[in-house]
């Protein structure tokens, strides 16, 4: 079963998720049970209170919860016949539904020769990573911000993402809790406390009345250099080279340590000089830098308005850069461009690349009035940034995004009721599938034509003739690398049956796959040996499916 | 022989200000009495010293200090705590050092500048820096299970102008294992609050919720134990919380147009505001929110039109409460009339252009004062700048402690809103009631008080305290004492008064007359009329016994 659904409630009408559904049917005494152990995944041992609960799947309310002994067991008696989520959690364990993986898990079946008893619940053990951040003389550096980032299959494809942010405390200390078994990467970002940006001193008068000119000499600004300094962003093991990091591979209730120690080094002076810069109308400059995957850090440089025209900026390591340069007087503007900081440089903004502007219109079938919920979304697939706009009454929609970028895009519309995005043309930009092709500082304009009605693909997956649970069922459209928006996914059930919902007319592939959660199923060539023994479902307007699979 | 004369040179030369504005203190590092020789300018000097730990003594290595010499210059210290600056021209110069974990001044209010002369026969200059303390500790339930995300707070309490207040001294929220450090603390007096906090339970969808607690076991500040925490002192507070149902209140505010602002908040019986939110929507003027049983007085603010709307509902909770209905009426706006009437023998004392009279006086409002939520109200002028109004704008309902100011030579001589005499009355303002405009009058044959303190043995007087001797808290005045004893105050209300002379003022909450009347005892009592200029001698109070 699919736990999407509940992300989806705010990009889906709710009714057309449950429509036809396998509710239990009115209380009556019932003589169906589901018992189980809950144990330890790592170890097998019963674990004693543990918060267990069941309710009905694809609903909220009827829930039930108890807690259990000291032998691990859970019993809920007088069941209607249906289908169940269950989830347990305890201290040191979060909470976890059965068999889980990313957002879907095991349901359990409950009726006449349906198996629901005798069921092992492995729960994982939190993992947690904590670590002290010191300077280059080994005192603790306070107020630092560690992130932590997982290597993780996200939507399909490995992406290394950022997943929480910490500050240390007065002893350096940072402390990241909760975690899954997975791969991390440390990084820190922090200011030595001592750092005097050079634009920062200001000039004081001796009090002897001589308004003494500025004695900083060449000798004080060397003598100053040892405070002009910056920490760059720190890899764990103490490294300011991404590829350089080293993974902490966490396995479930694993404790790992990871210190980091900064070191200073002379901070860097950018002049950026460019004549639309206008301190009056409000302009403002900001350097970023790319840590892992999609994750983008402000760097703590100090920005300087010098006059008209010229900005400094202080406090630089050197590094790769992204500069991205705003304008908020009348006509709002933004501009980025990728620099190589190594020394003090003089940086011309002239041929930054500028923001795209995306505009479009969204058609309902048969002219229906579009629901103003509705959303357009653009995923860059390969970066894994996304831009997204309203959708007004008329359909209109308007892409109001400064930093915005050009690329590849896959269009989808949400929160339009029983229906699902077919089609997309452009003037601007070139179009394949519902992939659109955005180039630097153009203006496109797009035209989204939407289905007349969804399908909905049920079925089971078997293995030797019997339902089989826990497999990852993929609905795989014919041209996967320009539609991967279509693509539905799910897990099978303790009969083995799933749910697949909201899909777009069409033909697909089902595959069923036994251990495919670590499949990179966005990738073709990593599903593709799995196409060929898969079941065809052409899927019509509206029709329903009952399909039959085979586990791979 | 130059380590006594150090010593000497860093004992601090204190000088006080009493006024509305912080103490300034200043720390004279050198002989500034000593003439210095005609030097050639050409000559330079080194300025040498050290930093250590006010406290234990103890040199602080790699701390950071740092002159204004011409340019600013820094230096680090070294592993014994030395630091130097070379090649410096002859004159003054701030100086200042810095480090994690320390404070340079006891509160940032002390606007502390230490000057160092730079010349010939120049001693090693001493910096003190105060450490941290921290306070750190473990928060569990009823089953002895740590309690996570847990918001803690650490309450500052600090006598200011002699009036005590609360403030906020920094906040965490629990660990994974219910443990929460809370460092850069301040030597002071600080409670500790563990909650008010919900746990939404994602099993079962329901919440449970923690009542604040102040360590270590109250459930209001005032009958919570303050810890007193010493520089670089580390204390350790344990709380044990237990999980308490929470209900559901909602019902609807009358507001005038769907879009209009509004605010709506909980305040518990101490008059705290809670953490727990309430919303508002999703049907326009409708509400709800959770919490734990106990008694609460919701507090709606609206505006309509710019105009500030308000009422205030008395909540007693111990199950699910549909149907609360809160009928905001326009908040209050209290005109001021000031009056200044030239009443001295020696004719008018206004100097220079015609000031507006709305312009001589100030009056302040306080409501909840010395609490963690104090709201403060300040008449402003309005209208023609040649003849402005004065105005107390938005007030809701509830009372006010008043204070009414009025710049020399001017003294307030009477405040009052209809019957209420505020120089000694609190202001209550009740919704849908008209408060009656305040009138102020000013009179300009004020009385000086001037004499000196009887100085006993070796302790320094540093303040004068003079109090109305009819309990009236705001009218309250201090002045500073010279090195010599003497003091002097001027433009003082005729009437009878208790002086008071302090060796300290720091942390003495001398506004409080249950404080003061400790004191009295000791008090010279003088009765002032207009235009006397009176002279006195004060005994020397110690404020610590």
């Amino acid at each position: 079963m699919s736990l999407l659904r509940i992300l989806f409630v705010i990009v889906l009408p709710l009714a057309a998720l449950s429509q036809q559904q396998n509710l239990p049917s009115r209380p009556t005494q019932q003589p169906f049970r589901i018992i189980g152990t809950v144990v330890n995944a790592i170890d097998g041992q019963p674990l004693s209170n543990a918060a267990v609960s069941i309710g009905p799947a694809e609903r909220d309310d009827q829930v039930q919860t108890m807690t259990t002994a000291e032998d691990g067991r859970f019993e809920f008696q007088n069941l209607n016949p249906g289908k169940y989520w269950l989830a347990a959690q305890r201290r040191g364990f979060s909470l976890q539904r059965l068999d889980e993986h990313e957002y879907f898990s095991t349901a359990i079946a409950v009726g006449p020769n349906l198996e629901s008893e005798g069921l092992v619940f492995r729960l994982r053990p939190d993992a947690a990573i904590s670590g002290t951040v010191t300077d280059e003389q080994n005192e603790a550096v306070r107020g630092a911000q560690a992130m932590l980032f997982s290597a993780a299959l996200e939507e399909g494809k490995s992406a290394t993402q950022i997943r929480g942010r910490a500050m240390t405390d007065d002893r350096g200390s940072y402390h990241f809790g909760h975690l899954t078994p997975g791969t991390y990467f440390v990084a820190v970002s922090a200011q030595p406390w001592y750092a005097e940006m050079r634009q920062a001193r200001r000039q004081i008068v001796f009090t002897d009345g001589n308004a003494s000119t500025d004695q900083s000499s060449n000798e004080t600004e060397l003598q100053q250099s040892e405070f002009d300094v910056t920490y760059p962003v720190t890899y764990y093991a103490s490294t300011t080279d991404r590829t350089g990091a080293t993974p902490l591979v966490l396995k479930a209730g694993e404790r790992a340590s990871a210190d980091i120690s900064l070191v200073a080094i002379p901070a860097l002076r950018m002049h950026i000089v460019d004549a639309s810069i206008d301190p009056s109308q409000g302009a403002g400059v900001f350097l970023t830098q790319r840590l892992f995957g999609n994750s983008v850090e402000q760097i703590p440089a100090q920005t300087t308005s010098i006059k008209k025209g010229e900005i400094e900026i202080s406090g630089v390591p050197p590094g790769q850069f992204v500069l991205t340069f705003q304008n908020f007087g009348k006509s709002p503007s933004s501009r980025e461009k990728e620099i190589e900081v190594s020394n003090d440089a003089e940086v011309d903004v002239a041929n930054a690349s500028v923001a795209p502007t995306i505009q479009g219109v969204v058609q309902l079938d048969g002219g229906r009035p579009m629901s103003h919920r509705a959303l357009v979304r653009l995923w860059n697939r390969a970066s894994g940034e996304t831009l997204g706009a309203q959708v007004s009454g008329k359909g209109e929609f308007e892409i109001r995004d400064n930093n915005a970028k050009p690329g590849r895009y896959e269009i989808s519309v949400f929160n339009v009721r029983g229906a699902l995005l077919k089609s997309v043309s452009a003037t601007g930009a070139q179009v394949v599938g519902h992939t659109v092709e955005i180039s630097s500082g153009t203006s496109v304009r797009l035209s989204l034509t939407m289905s007349s009605g969804v399908g909905r693909v049920n079925g089971t997956a078997l293995r030797d003739s019997k339902g089989y649970a826990g497999a990852m069922i993929v609905l795989v459209p014919q041209d996967l690398q320009n539609d991967s928006t279509l693509i539905r996914r799910d897990q099978s059930d303790s009969d083995g049956t799933f749910s697949l919902q909201n899909v777009l007319p069409g033909r697909y592939t089902l595959v069923a796959i036994e251990n495919g959660w670590n499949l990179e199923w966005l990738n073709l060539p990593a599903l593709q040996p799995y196409l060929m023994n898969g079941e065809m479902v052409d899927v019509s307007a509206r029709g329903k499916y009952n399909v039959k699979v085979k586990v791979q | 022989m130059p380590r006594a004369l150090a010593l000497r040179a860093s004992r601090w030369t204190v000088l006080l200000l009493f006024c509305t504005c912080p103490p300034v203190i200043i720390q004279s590092l050198a002989q500034i009495s000593l003439q210095l020789p005609s030097s050639n300018p050409e000559t330079r000097y080194t300025l040498s010293g050290s930093v250590i730990n006010s406290i234990t003594g103890a040199p602080i290595p790699r701390a950071l200090v740092q002159i204004y010499a011409g340019a600013e210059r820094l230096a680090f210290t070294d592993a014994s705590g030395q630091f130097q600056f070379e090649g410096l021209a002859p004159g003054e110069t701030r100086i200042d050092a810095r480090k994690p974990g320390f404070f340079d001044v006891p509160h940032p209010d002390y606007l502390m500048q230490t000057m160092v002369k730079i010349g010939p026969q120049m001693q090693p200059v001493i910096l003190n820096l105060i450490p941290e303390g921290v306070i750190y500790g473990h928060i569990q339930d009823g089953l002895g299970e740590p309690i996570e995300g847990l918001p803690v707070k650490v309450i500052a309490v600090r006598i200011a102008e002699g009036k005590k207040r609360v403030e906020s001294g920094g906040n965490r929220t629990t660990d994974e294992d219910g443990n929460f450090r809370i460092a850069d603390i301040r030597p002071g007096s600080y409670y500790v609050e563990a909650g008010p906090g919900t746990r939404l339970d994602r099993l079962s969808g329901r919440h449970a919720g923690y009542s604040a607690l102040f360590y270590p076991t109250a459930h209001d500040l005032s009958s919570a134990m303050p810890f007193q925490i010493g520089p670089g002192q580390q204390v350790d507070a344990n709380f044990s919380l237990k999980a308490e149902p929470m209900f559901h209140l909602s019902g609807t505010v009358a507001c005038l147009a769907p879009d209009d602002g509004v605010n709506l908040r909980l305040l518990d019986r101490s008059g705290e505001y809670l953490s727990f939110s309430v919303g508002y929507g999703p049907a326009p003027c409708q509400f709800q929110a959770e919490v734990l049983s106990g008694s609460y007085t919701f507090v709606v603010n609206s505006w309509h039109e710019g105009a500030l709307l308000s009422a205030e509902i008395a909540l007693n909770v111990n199950s699910d409460l549909t149907g609360i209905s809160a009928v905001p009426s326009p908040a209050h706006s209290i005109p001021i009339a000031v009056r200044a009437e030239s009443t001295s023998r020696s004719g008018p004392q206004r100097r220079g252009t015609k000031e507006p009279n709305a312009y001589l006086a100030s009056i302040h409002l306080s409501a909840n004062a010395g609490s963690l939520n104090q709201s403060d109200y300040q008449a402003q002028p309005e209208g023609d700048p040649k003849n402005p109004s004065l105005v107390l704008r938005n007030l809701p309902s509830g009372k006010y402690s008043v204070e009414v100011n009025a710049s020399a030579p001017w003294y307030v001589q009477s405040a009052q809103s209809g019957g209420t005499d505020l120089l000694r009355e609190e202001l209550t303002v009740t919704g849908g009631v008209q408060t009656p405009p305040i009138e102020i009058v000013l009179h300009d044959d004020g009385a000086t008080l001037s004499g000196k303190v009887d100085v006993g043995q070796s302790v320094r007087p540093t303040a004068v305290v003079l109090a109305p001797d009819h309990g009236s808290t705001t009218q309250t005045k201090s002045g500073n004492v010279s090195d010599g004893g003497d003091f002097a105050l001027q433009g003082l209300a005729p009437g009878n008064y208790n002086v008071l002379a302090f060796d300290l003022m720091d942390g003495l909450e001398y506004a409080n007359p249950e404080v003061l009347n400790r004191f009295l005892s000791r008090a010279t009592h003088v009765t002032l009329l207009p235009d006397e200029e009176r002279k006195i001698t004060v005994e020397l109070t110690k404020a610590g016994n």
